[in-house]
């Protein structure tokens, strides 16, 4: 009886604390302005995942865990608001213990990078370079489109295999989100 | 002096408040040093170091096939241990933090209640001070609101059982007084009138004797009789009206007059028979008063005067002056003053000193006074005289 009471109060006390003042340091990334690349019939898009680093996800990478960035990019109308089309792909890096190197996994090239360096592993898990989204055939013609650009961090198991740290505490449990400007099929004849 | 300290109760709040922070920080501190020391010892176990040893010593020298699964298994090792190392760090943070939470909950928890209590003390407290005041202040009817969560409720209602029977006893108080008033007025009016009746009812026997056995001795005695009898009737008419303008003073009638020219008549009237001086400044203001009422009150202090003075030496001043925004009307005999014991009741209605008094005479001067927004003092030495000083507001006619 007693200890359900002291349990349930010290978790409110906890769960109202953390919403005043959260346990682990956090901050909010931003993307920078989505660039468009057309090449033949095909969309790509670049950006960069900006302010996305803290001591402590530096030493979640560094633990020699898996640790993912998933991207999203939703072609929406811009007359109904509604998303026509879902493109996902993810970057993930490990960092090897025994050589001492981190392995990056950019899904949507389908390769692998290798870095020595933690700075490197900032740079290349979170630039989107040419990254392709959608072909021409994706559009209808005189229509207004626009791309919604978002992204998460996975979760990874902790100790003991059954829990998961939830690796968005570190980003505020806020995703971060762009949107492009509107476009349409004239893109593909510029 | 000022006192410099806060109030005593934001001293113990204060003492209170200070003495939970430093428990609390002492206890948190304590369990802190010691999950950090457990966790600094477990960390002294590098575990993956030794692992890069274990690595380095032995795959050179296993088969291609057994080495890459011994390094999948070294890895595998060494991620555990980078695991436990990364949750006891987040450990760590939490409890910090956690203990932080707590301990701000613990303590606005703490001084809530803490408050709460203080306030079901000092709040009755503080109703029952007030209410003490007021009852010193005359209210008897006051009481404080009962709580049965106080706990000082016992005694508010002890106090407010006080107050009641207070209020009870005031009340018989003031019954046996009216009581005794009414024996009081009964007793003088039985004395008073008694007096007057008493020639009238000799007087008739005269004539009644002289009728009945010497008729023809009536004529001159009748005149003389009828004389008496008037003069009995007239002293019982007097006792009446006196009475009478006691018990029913008229509202003021007020108007703005000289009180010099009032003065000065009503003294010219006296002058003949009695050595009185009026002193008076020229420059007097008028005054805005019942000018019959200012008259009788200014004519019963001249006739008391005159009737505690020998009739050969007596002398009565009367000084008027203005002072400040009152005026002072002082009324200064050399009879025989009034004696310290009596100097008290010399207002009350029905008292008196002479043999033929009412004792009504002073209670309505005091009465016409006040009635004005006026006040009267008294000062005497028996022998010495006597000194009767008025002070009565001036207000113009527009106030």
């Amino acid at each position: 009886m007693f200890d359900t009471i002291a349990d349930r109060l010290i978790t409110t006390i906890i769960s109202i604390g953390s919403l005043i003042f959260p346990f682990i340091e956090s901050i909010e990334p931003t993307f920078t302005e989505v660039q468009f690349k057309v090449v033949g019939n095909s969309l790509y898009l670049s950006a960069t995942l900006e302010n996305c680093y803290t001591t402590e996800l530096d030493k979640v990478i560094t633990s020699g865990q898996s640790v993912m960035v998933r991207f999203e990019a939703e072609l929406f109308s811009e007359k109904t608001k509604k998303p026509v089309l879902k493109q996902e792909f993810f970057r993930s890096v490990r960092y090897n213990l025994l050589d001492k190197r981190y392995e990056i996994y950019l899904s949507e090239k389908e390769s692998r990078l290798f870095v020595k360096d933690i700075d490197q592993v900032h740079q290349n898990l979170v630039t989107l370079k040419d990254v392709k989204i959608i072909d021409s055939s994706n559009l209808r013609h005189g229509q207004q489109y626009y791309i919604r650009l978002s992204a998460l961090l996975e979760n990874i198991t902790f100790i003991g295999g059954g829990s998961e740290l939830d690796l968005m505490l570190f980003w505020n449990n806020h995703r971060p989100i762009v949107n492009t400007s509107s476009f349409n099929t004239t893109i593909f004849m510029q | 002096m000022k006192n410099l300290l806060p109030s005593f109760r934001i001293q113990i709040i204060v003492v209170f408040l200070l003495l939970l922070v430093v428990s609390i920080l002492f206890t948190r501190q304590f369990f802190l040093k010691s999950f950090n020391s457990f966790l600094q010892r477990i960390s002294q176990q590098d575990v993956t170091l030794q692992l890069n040893r274990l690595y380095d010593q032995y795959a050179h020298n296993l088969p291609p096939g057994d080495s890459e699964k011994f390094k999948q298994e070294i890895e595998a090792l060494m991620i555990n241990q980078s695991r436990t190392d990364l949750a006891v760090d987040l450990y760590r943070r939490e409890v910090t933090i956690y203990s932080i939470y707590i301990f701000v909950f613990v303590l606005l928890a703490v001084l809530i209640i803490f408050l709460l209590s203080i306030n079901l003390i000092t709040r009755p407290l503080r109703r029952l001070q007030a209410a003490t005041r007021a009852l010193a202040a005359g209210d008897t009817d006051i009481q404080v609101r009962e709580n049965r969560f106080s706990p000082i409720n016992d005694l508010i209602v002890s106090f407010n059982q006080m107050v009641r029977e207070i209020n009870r006893q005031r009340q018989r108080a003031i019954e046996a007084e009216k009581q005794l008033i009414w024996k009081e007025i009964a007793r003088v009016m039985a004395h008073e009138i008694k007096n007057p009746l008493t020639p009238i009812k000799l007087t008739i026997e005269r004539l009644e004797n002289k009728g009945l056995r010497k008729p023809e001795e009536l004529a001159p005695v009748l005149k003389e009789s009828i004389a008496i009898i008037k003069e009995e009737v007239q002293n019982l008419q007097s006792l009446v009206n006196r009475f009478r303008e006691f018990a029913m003073l008229p509202a003021a009638s007020k108007e703005s007059y000289s009180l010099k020219d009032q003065l000065t008549e009503i003294v010219r009237a006296y002058q003949s028979t009695f050595n009185i001086e009026l002193v008076v400044e020229s420059e007097l203001p008028s005054i805005y008063a019942d000018k019959m009422q200012m008259k009788q009150t200014f004519v019963n202090l001249i006739q008391n005067a005159m009737q505690a003075c020998a009739p050969e030496q007596g002398k009565l001043t009367i000084i008027v002056n203005p002072k400040d925004s009152n005026l002072s009307i002082v009324f200064r005999d050399n009879g025989s003053g009034i004696k310290a014991e009596d100097m008290s009741k010399i207002f009350e209605p029905y008292f008196t000193t002479k043999r033929k008094g009412t004792g009504l005479g002073l209670a309505v001067v005091k009465r016409i006074v006040e009635n004005h927004g006026g006040e009267i003092a008294v000062a005497s030495q028996s022998p010495g005289g006597t000194t009767l000083t008025i002070s009565l507001p001036i207000i113009s006619t527009n106030e």
